[in-house]
């Protein structure tokens, strides 16, 4: 029996993945490694993404560590370059999932926070985005973009969380510029929002200039009723998977929500 | 992406044809055993053979939807097959076009009944089964109706609209269930009716119909549809669509909204 599998599957597919060494970019390297494609799993921690590589290898996936600061725009130039020779050329699926987050209340002076958020999650997202649609465009065999924001983008319901949110709501918007952009090269944009997902570090950590750049606490899930309760990064991949696959061909400049129905209370 | 949806029971509304029969064949091929459900026995019949040839499951029970009672009837025999884990709501037909001030009010009535209101009655007849058996799926089709105000169809839009409301409410009624309520809005998908549309339109303003752009010739130049993809949706991937909404791997999707519309009603100008 023909089976509509071949709409879930992602076999002789290339993807690569920005922020992957934990989490939700962790979870999605290894669903799309898991549904069959070669996956470049990057992130700025090197050795944490070459751990996540090693874990797809080792389970019978293909996937390659790409060590990348997605803040530097030569990084990204070179990152991608990288890539697309570990690819032969070949780049079906990009997620941008690397970002950062955190809190910046707001008679802080600390404006390199706020410089800092949208160097990685608006510059960063749209560098990615454009240096992945270059090798998608003269492959010639269309693609899917797929921008991971975050539910705070339409609910920014946080002391302090207006840097955030508001780096989050320009990954939306520019993601229906893109899908515009792209719809004639066949290039899918989509942006999955993720809400109340457990990450693998609870707490906002800091670099050493105090700037917060990881973490899942932001949102204290507790506040809220959510009506799935609380959901992992397995339920984010989902919904990537499906979007990278040839069941996401004809959806494109879309909003979702991965949210329990958060939205909704 | 295994969906778990192997040997699940799944009852699609408005199934002998069109986008639901696609998904009721997509559902099928996922393992689930399928009620097909339509007006015309030989319409649903045909459906149900085409899954039991490609070696599914499938059975086809017959109603109308433009009645309370009729509906209510409808649900009881459809139950009385087994238990239901799927409901997808894909029936509700647009009717003729008229001018918005000349649509008679037995028409909006009419598209409420056959667009909202049965899938109120269905999801009130068959969702409190699922509740007790902790798992169950709520899929409510639209259209991107829904965002258009359709000067000449309002009634439809009016219903469509409704349809996202109702998966929202029920979706936060439902709460952490295990019953997930969610809608998939379709644009315009490649169905036996649009290709003769198409190839009827196309023809009548001189375009060649062998030529490999003749569709979206006929989507921009005919009928003056903006979809950035250039083409209308397959009904595989309606189906996909549809199969993954319903999916064990989507169980944290609710009161959510799928367009697969190739960026038509994203992107409007």
């Amino acid at each position: 029996m023909q089976s509509l599998q071949a709409y879930f599957g992602l076999d002789g597919k290339t993807a690569l993945v920005t922020g992957a060494a934990r989490g939700i970019g962790e979870a999605v390297a290894e669903t799309l490694a898991g549904c069959g494609a070669t996956v470049v799993v990057s992130d700025r921690d090197g050795a944490g993404c070459q751990t996540v590589a090693n874990a797809i290898n080792a389970g019978g996936g293909r996937a390659f560590a790409l060590e990348l600061d997605i803040s530097d725009q030569k990084k990204i130039e070179q990152g991608f370059a990288k890539a697309k020779e570990k690819l032969s050329g070949r780049l079906d699926i990009l997620v941008n999932n690397a970002g950062m987050i955190g809190v910046l209340p707001l008679f802080d002076d600390r404006m390199e926070i706020w410089d800092r958020m949208y160097a990685v999650n608006v510059r960063g997202t749209f560098l990615c985005a454009r240096e992945g649609a270059a090798i998608m465009r003269k492959a010639g065999k269309g693609g899917r973009i797929i921008n991971i924001s975050s539910s705070a983008a339409i609910r920014p319901v946080l002391d302090g969380i207006a840097p955030y949110s508001s780096s989050k709501g320009a990954i939306n918007t520019m993601t229906q510029g893109l899908a515009y952009d792209l719809a004639p090269d066949n290039i899918t944009v989509n942006v999955v929002m993720p809400h109340a997902i457990r990450h693998s570090t609870d707490s906002v950590q800091y670099d050493e200039n105090k700037t917060p750049v990881a973490g899942g606490a932001a949102i204290n899930s507790e506040r809220y009723r959510l009506p799935g309760g609380q959901g992992g990064p397995q339920d984010i991949a989902s919904l990537v998977a499906f979007l990278g696959g040839p069941g996401g061909a004809y959806i494109s400049g879309q909003q979702l929500l991965v949210d329990g129905g958060y939205m909704l209370t | 992406m295994d969906l778990g949806l192997k040997n699940r029971r799944a009852f699609v509304a408005g199934s002998s044809s069109g986008i639901g029969a696609g998904m009721a064949v997509g559902l099928a091929r996922e393992g689930c055993e399928v009620i097909v459900h339509g007006r015309k026995p030989e319409r649903a019949a045909e459906v149900v053979d085409r899954i039991r040839k490609e070696g599914g499951k499938a059975i086809s029970v017959i109603g109308e939807l433009d009645t309370m009672p009729s509906v209510d009837d409808l649900a009881a025999r459809a139950l009385q097959t087994g238990p239901i884990d799927i409901l997808i709501n894909s029936a509700g037909a647009c009717q003729d076009a008229r001018d918005w001030f000349d649509v008679p009010m037995e028409n909006w009535i009419h598209q409420y009944q056959i667009s909202v209101v049965y899938t109120v009655q269905l999801i009130r007849a068959m969702v409190p089964l699922m509740q007790e058996r902790g798992w169950g799926r709520v899929l409510n089709v639209s259209s991107t109706a829904a965002y258009h105000g359709m000067t000449r169809h309002p009634e439809y839009s009016a219903a469509k609209i409704a349809n996202l409301s109702v998966s929202a409410s029920l979706a936060n009624r439902l709460g952490n269930s295990g019953v997930t309520a969610n809608t998939l809005v379709s644009g315009l998908v490649m169905t036996e009716h649009t290709e003769r549309a198409a190839k009827v339109s196309g023809e009548s303003i001189g375009l060649d119909p062998d030529d490999p752009d003749f569709m979206s010739k006929v989507l921009r130049d005919a009928w003056g549809a903006h979809i950035p993809l250039r083409r209308g949706a397959t009904m595989e991937e309606m189906a996909a669509a549809a199969c993954f909404l319903v999916s064990e791997p989507a169980s944290f999707i609710t009161g959510a909204c799928l367009r697969v519309d190739g960026g038509g009603a994203g992107i409007t100008f």
